[in-house]
């Protein structure tokens, strides 16, 4: 092993500028894939953050029974799709309208206009079903009405939808184009050791020790350009969490770099050159 | 240790071996003559694993080459080695690297490298070139370089194409005499060659290929 590691860095060394110059491609490549990683990432955040906040409002028929409504009570917390639910009475809905609006105007009226409610926090998991929930809840007898944020939930919806999508074919394709630069480097390096190679093949080299240097070789440089991307990710961490770029843009500042991108990275980028060199050396033949 | 039987080989529909059957036997020294594009190259090629015969059936030590898959072909190289005539060295590394090679191939340790090194270039009389750069050494030394990669596995069968080709008559006796040499140590040698004063009066056995036949 050590043998090949050597061969490998000393391949690397030779070729030093097709080196850097494949490094900095997949650096730049990764950057981007990272980059629509962190949007995704924070997007995600934004949406877990708002589903706290949105809910289902279920407003009760005026006659419905206390034992039933409890029993319906126990049906939504058991359904799972709601992190708290809260009962509240038409008193003290009312109550709490007293202290909006002028009591004065609701004792004109002469009644409580207003019904017994439950209102529902959707967990994030089941803000995307928001719509067949909200539907299944109306069919009860006991309920009245649902109200629910429509059109925000289906604008975020088709948010999410979208950037999903384009995240995917981003990461698809610069993915891609990372391969494609050590698919083309390694094989490079290996026809400028075709008379090597022959030589080593003469001498009853297996296929596995001729590959191995050259699989080190597409490690370290996708493992390299994973590096270099988490260094530039580590500059932009401290700019966009500096107190200057807080004052100046408190949202910007607020972005999370997930900890698992700083190991997570050089792994893909090691295991995207090993791949990609492997394909790049194809059958190795004798004959 | 080799045996041939009914061999065909073709190039391009062009036959180049025809109905070649022969055996070596193992701590045999054999030449193969004939003259220019007798097939002799091919037939060490055929022996060597680096080209499958079209007809026949050829078996080396205990592997049947007529159908062998290339995985095999590393292990057979590692019993049967070969010697150029244009040597097929690393021209930049030195020597000793040269000899080393195929003991790395074959995964032995470092330490013991060294010692097997500088046996096998004494064997060939080259102790004192160990550390030269191969594109140093003029063509008998490197033939002696490639003679010496060639044995340092110790294998069973060494293969020699026109080793003497590119060297003076002084060289080429002393070549041929380390041929001797390493075949009364028991090792089988193939030499091809179309130079009959290799083997002139010598009580090795010769096989002539004409056209592709054995005369």
């Amino acid at each position: 092993m050590e043998r090949h590691i050597l061969s490998a860095i000393k391949g690397l060394w030779i070729n030093k500028w097709y080196t850097i110059m494949a490094i900095l491609s997949i650096g730049i490549c990764f950057f981007i894939v990272t980059g629509v990683f962190l949007a995704i990432y924070n997007l995600e955040i934004f949406t877990k953050n708002l589903s706290t906040k949105a809910g289902v409002v279920i407003y009760l028929k005026e006659e419905a029974p206390a034992e039933e409504v409890s029993s319906f009570l126990e049906k939504l917390k058991n359904s799972g799709d709601f992190s708290r639910i809260q009962y509240i009475s038409k008193d003290e809905a009312l109550k709490e309208m007293k202290n909006l609006i002028d009591p004065s105007l609701l004792d004109l009226i002469g009644y409580n206009p207003l019904s017994d409610t439950i209102e529902c926090y959707v967990k994030d998991e089941s803000l995307q079903y928001i719509e067949q929930i909200a539907k299944k809840i109306k069919t009860s007898q006991l309920v009245d009405d649902v109200y629910y944020p429509v059109k925000f939930i289906s604008v975020l919806k088709t948010i999410r939808i979208t950037l999903w999508n384009l995240a995917i074919s981003i990461f698809s394709l610069f993915a891609l184009a990372v391969c494609f630069i050590i698919y083309a480097t390694v094989k490079n390096f290996y026809w400028k050791k075709t008379e090597e190679i022959e030589i080593l093949k003469l001498l009853g080299a297996t296929p596995s020790y001729i590959r191995f240097p050259f699989i080190i070789e597409g490690g370290i440089l996708g493992l390299a350009g994973a590096l270099f991307t988490i260094f530039f990710m580590i500059i932009m961490y401290f700019i966009l969490h500096s107190r200057n770029f807080a004052d100046f843009l408190p949202a910007i500042s607020r972005i999370s770099f997930p900890q698992e991108t700083f190991y997570a990275l050089p792994l893909f980028g090691l295991f995207l050159g090993m791949i990609s060199s492997f394909l790049a050396l194809g059958k190795i033949k004798y004959k | 240790m080799i045996t041939f039987t009914g061999v065909y080989k073709y190039y391009d529909s062009l036959p180049v071996l025809q109905n070649v059957s022969f055996h070596i036997n193992k701590g045999e020294l054999t030449f193969i003559t004939g003259p220019s594009g007798a097939g002799k190259t091919t037939l060490l090629k055929l022996i060597f694993g680096g080209e499958t015969p079209d007809e026949g059936e050829i078996k080396v030590a205990d592997f049947e080459l007529s159908n062998i898959k290339h995985a095999k072909i590393p292990f057979l190289r590692r019993i049967v080695t070969f010697v150029f005539q244009d040597f097929r060295l690393r021209q930049d590394l030195t020597v000793f690297d040269n000899i080393a090679l195929p003991l790395r191939v074959i995964g032995e340790r470092e330490k013991n490298i060294k010692q097997r090194v500088l046996d096998a270039l004494k064997d060939v009389g080259l102790r004192h070139k160990s550390d030269s750069i191969v594109k140093s050494l003029s063509g008998g030394e490197q033939q002696r370089v490639a003679i010496a990669r060639a044995i340092i596995t110790n294998p069973q069968i060494i293969l020699a194409d026109e080793p003497t080709g590119n060297l003076d008559p002084e060289t080429s006796s002393d070549v041929m005499n380390l041929f001797k040499r390493i075949n009364i140590q028991g090792c089988t040698v193939v030499i091809a060659t179309h130079n009959p004063e290799l083997f002139k009066n010598s009580p090795y056995r010769v096989l002539s290929l004409k056209e592709g036949r054995l005369s």
